[in-house]
């Protein structure tokens, strides 16, 4: 016998009574979890039922011909994870900042760098940067940026806004060794992202775009529906934060192991640090007289590597302009306690720490260099 | 086509609407369907092999119409479809084991001798259809099953999808005969199925997936994990082998409920058995009674007196460790057994000093010894599991986690909780409720809690497919 009728009938109404059930139990969990949230008993964030965050446009896409990926201008954005929820708000030419006055600031720095410079997963005000600003008293105009960005970005980007922008000395900020792989034409000339490189050998490098035209890239200033859901989920749903942050947590040590990687004992990569040290050496031409402070990002993961290319990147730079490589104290490393805990970037600990270790490495070059 | 993922779930629900809409009382064409689809299934691996699987079938519908037809000597028969059946499977799955084995026995005596091995994929569940077929042949030669006169039927039988890869090895006598019937549909089973295949889920998808994640690293990393975490690395992969495979058979079971057959019970909750032999009678059920019944038996069982019998089970745990896979891990794990197997044969169990300890000591003494044979049948090799138990004793290492795995350690005793009340049914008591409404809810909970794991873990084969 085949399907009949009545069984049919008897599958839908199972079904609908389950969905019945579905919809009683995700109301009931919305409810309770919105009570325990206006009690501050929830141990993550939740949304914040703002219509003016569900946006269908990203906060940044590849949209400069020149660099590539950017803010759009006076944008704003939650950035929220599992173990991180920052808002983010762009100025006027698109950096994730306030509004930098003219005049306001007896010495002020452009800051640039990847992610991490940039403060990712943490709000404005406790980034290594401001930190940083806090202690010299220099304004720190961070222009750095996520999203497959690297020193030959870092260059152009400088380049178009350096004679825009008021400033006494540049920052930059090397993540080391993500800027090589960032850097490697060969390796990324095929990707769906548009971008620049250099190619060549140094110092005859060309600048080359990857094979993908800026209106082919897939980074666009269009969410794509998947990302527009989360979006409204991100800002309506407490059920979502829930399962966020938990499944988060129960994964944490899934992110430690892979934090345990060894230090590679491969030969140094010669090639993308000659290109690094070619963009730095140009940005140091492009500042004209201006200082330029290079450091790198420091790291819990592969300490020996980074300083390995470092160590080489300082002692290969033509250093008659301007450039200072700033040292962090000796065995200056960020505790695994001060990453977060989905995500490889600096919490708001972190942040902090780094900030003042780079003070400490700033004040130890002021003395010797002088400013 | 793994089943847990959303291509299964999406297959079944065609193959189920197709099936009960316009099949199901055409037994005919609804046995070309199951095995067209079951092909189509497992061309899916790799369709290279659906060629073994169809001679494999083949020869043994012939052969068994030759033994019923007392065709010549019905012995040349049997033989000849053992050969080619266990033919196949040390081709693919034990040449190189063998070959290996001897070139380093060969090495180890002075002979230098030069390797050559074949670059072979394993097919996967060739062991499962091997015996599956091996059974059918064996009793119709026994004369206590009549050939199956449909081709298409027997074919169907052996490459019956939810069961072909994994098990439970299926005997003809009883999945046979349900492809000769008329089925009509019965919401009842049809709800039970659907149950099964989500408590299935449950154990695959947060048990045995989210346990494998510490397993994986701590096997990895072995000689640098501390004492305590070596330990519970061999208990947690003790419930993610148990979740994967028991999980993988209750997906088998609920998915051929859904199409009116029913296969045989593969586990009975393992973990609480008292004895070693107790432990047996509930783990990989069809494997065992296989072996039980088409080996154990035909050597003497436990009929030529004791020193017969330790034979004869030193054999079986032998052959169904080699079986497993061609590795002399699997052969020490099946020898642990065999060794802690001994007591029971001697009857110490039933000495009145050991009556007097309660039953939960036996479950954790069977449950000791069952984990650290699982260390073998884990470890890449025999070195690796000897430094993984030695470790656990004298590691002074601080460890590769900054925490107490309490995560995976609550998990395993909610599930331990959850199972105890399955008793001799198959599906927890939360299942079960009298009151509907509660019943749905907790149905509704653990496929919350499905799709919840499923956003932690990565989506892993089932462990028993590289057998």
């Amino acid at each position: 016998m085949n399907l009949s009728i009545s069984n049919f009938r008897y599958f839908f109404k199972t079904i609908f009574s389950y969905l019945k059930i579905l919809v009683v139990l995700v109301i009931a969990m919305e409810l309770s979890l919105f009570v325990l949230q206006k009690l501050n008993m929830l141990p993550f964030n939740g949304p914040s039922y703002d219509a003016s965050l569900v946006q269908k446009t990203n906060l940044y896409a590849d949209m400069n011909p020149l660099h590539g990926v950017w803010r759009f201008p006076n944008a704003k954005a939650r950035i929220s994870g599992g173990c991180y929820d920052a808002m983010n708000y762009s100025n006027s030419i698109g950096a994730r900042d306030d509004e930098w006055k003219e005049g306001e600031y007896e010495k002020s720095a452009i800051v640039l760098g990847d992610s991490y410079i940039e403060g990712y997963g943490v709000n404005e005000e406790y980034r290594a940067t401001e930190v940083f600003e806090k202690k010299s008293g220099i304004k720190m105009k961070n222009m750095a940026i996520s999203g497959h960005f690297g020193p030959t970005q870092y260059r152009l980007l400088y380049k178009r806004f350096k004679d825009e922008i008021t400033h006494d000395y540049v920052f930059v900020g090397l993540n080391l060794p993500n800027e090589l792989k960032d850097e490697d034409y060969e390796k990324w000339k095929n990707k769906s992202r548009y971008r620049p490189y250099l190619t060549g050998e140094y110092p005859n490098y060309e600048l080359t775009y990857g094979s993908v035209p800026l209106s082919k890239s897939i980074f666009t200033e269009k969410k794509g529906i998947s990302s527009l859901v989360k979006n409204v989920l991100n800002e309506y749903s407490q059920i979502y934060h829930f399962i966020l942050f938990y499944s988060t947590k129960l994964k944490v040590t899934y992110w430690d192991m892979n934090l345990k990687e060894e230090a590679s004992e491969e030969a140094l990569d010669t090639q993308n640090l000659d290109r690094i040290r070619y963009n730095l050496e140009q940005i140091d031409s492009l500042s004209g007289d201006r200082k330029v402070f290079v450091f790198r990002v420091p790291s819990e993961k592969t300490e020996i590597e980074i300083d390995r290319n470092y160590n080489y990147l300082k002692r290969k730079t033509n250093k008659t302009g301007n450039i200072i490589f700033l040292d962090f104290p000796a065995n200056f490393q960020v505790p695994k306690n001060l990453y977060f805990n989905c995500d490889p970037h600096w919490n708001q600990e972190g942040n902090k720490y780094v900030g003042e270790g780079l003070y400490q490495a700033f004040k130890a070059a002021f003395y010797t260099d002088k400013l | 086509m793994l089943f847990n993922s959303w291509l299964y779930i999406a297959f079944l629900v065609v193959v189920v609407l197709v099936y009960w809409f316009f099949l199901s009382n055409k037994k005919y064409y609804r046995n070309i369907f199951l095995l067209l689809i079951s092909y189509f299934f497992y061309g899916c691996w790799d369709w290279r092999f659906l060629g073994l699987i169809f001679l494999s079938s083949l020869i043994d519908y012939f052969v068994s119409l030759k033994i019923f037809e007392n065709a010549g000597n019905k012995k040349v028969w049997l033989i000849l479809s053992l050969a080619c059946n266990l033919g196949l499977l040390f081709v693919f799955k034990y040449f190189n084991f063998f070959i290996e084995s001897w070139v380093d026995l060969m090495n180890s005596v002075g002979f230098q001798t030069d390797y050559y091995s074949l670059s072979l994929i394993l097919p996967v569940g060739i062991s499962f259809y091997t015996f599956q077929t091996l059974s059918y042949t064996i009793d119709v030669y026994r004369g206590v099953l009549k050939p199956v006169k449909s081709s298409v039927a027997f074919f169907a039988y052996v490459s019956f999808f939810p069961q072909l890869v994994a098990g439970p090895i299926e005997r003809a006598c009883n999945l046979l005969p349900q492809f000769e019937k008329i089925k009509s549909f019965n919401p009842v089973p049809f709800a039970s199925g659907v149950k099964l295949i989500i408590w299935g889920l449950f154990k695959k998808m947060v048990i045995a997936d989210y346990c494998a994640i510490y397993v994986n690293h701590i096997f990895s990393n072995y000689t640098q994990a501390s004492s305590s975490e070596l330990l519970l690395g061999a208990v947690f992969f003790g419930f993610q082998i148990y979740g994967d495979f028991s999980g993988y058979t209750d997906i088998a079971i609920g998915s051929a409920r859904l199409l009116g057959f029913d296969l045989m019970k593969n586990f009975r909750t393992p973990y609480f058995a008292t004895t070693l032999a107790d432990f047996w009678r509930r783990w990989h059920i069809s494997l065992t009674t296989w072996f039980r019944d088409y080996l154990y038996i035909p050597l003497g069982g436990s009929r030529g007196g004791l020193k017969k019998t330790i034979r004869n089970v030193w054999i079986i745990f032998l052959v169904s460790g080699f079986w497993h896979g061609a590795n002399w891990t699997f052969i020490i794990w099946g020898g642990i057994h065999a060794l802690f197997f001994m007591p029971y044969l001697l009857k110490w169990n039933e000495n009145s000093f050991f009556k007097k300890f309660p039953a939960i000591l036996g479950t954790l003494f069977t449950f000791a010894i069952v984990s650290l044979a699982w260390v073998f049948f884990r470890a890449p090799s025999v070195s690796v599991a000897y430094d993984y138990l030695k470790g656990i004793f004298v590691n002074e290492n601080s460890g590769i986690f900054d925490q107490i795995l309490w995560v995976p350690s609550l998990l395993i005793i909610l599930f331990l909780i959850l199972e105890k009340t399955i008793k001799d049914s198959e599906v927890p008591s939360i299942f079960k409720f009298e009151s509907v409404v509660f019943r749905r809810v907790f149905i509704v909970v653990t496929i919350g809690c499905i799709l919840f794991f499923s956003l932690i873990t990565t989506q892993n084969e089932f462990i028993y497919f590289q057998f």
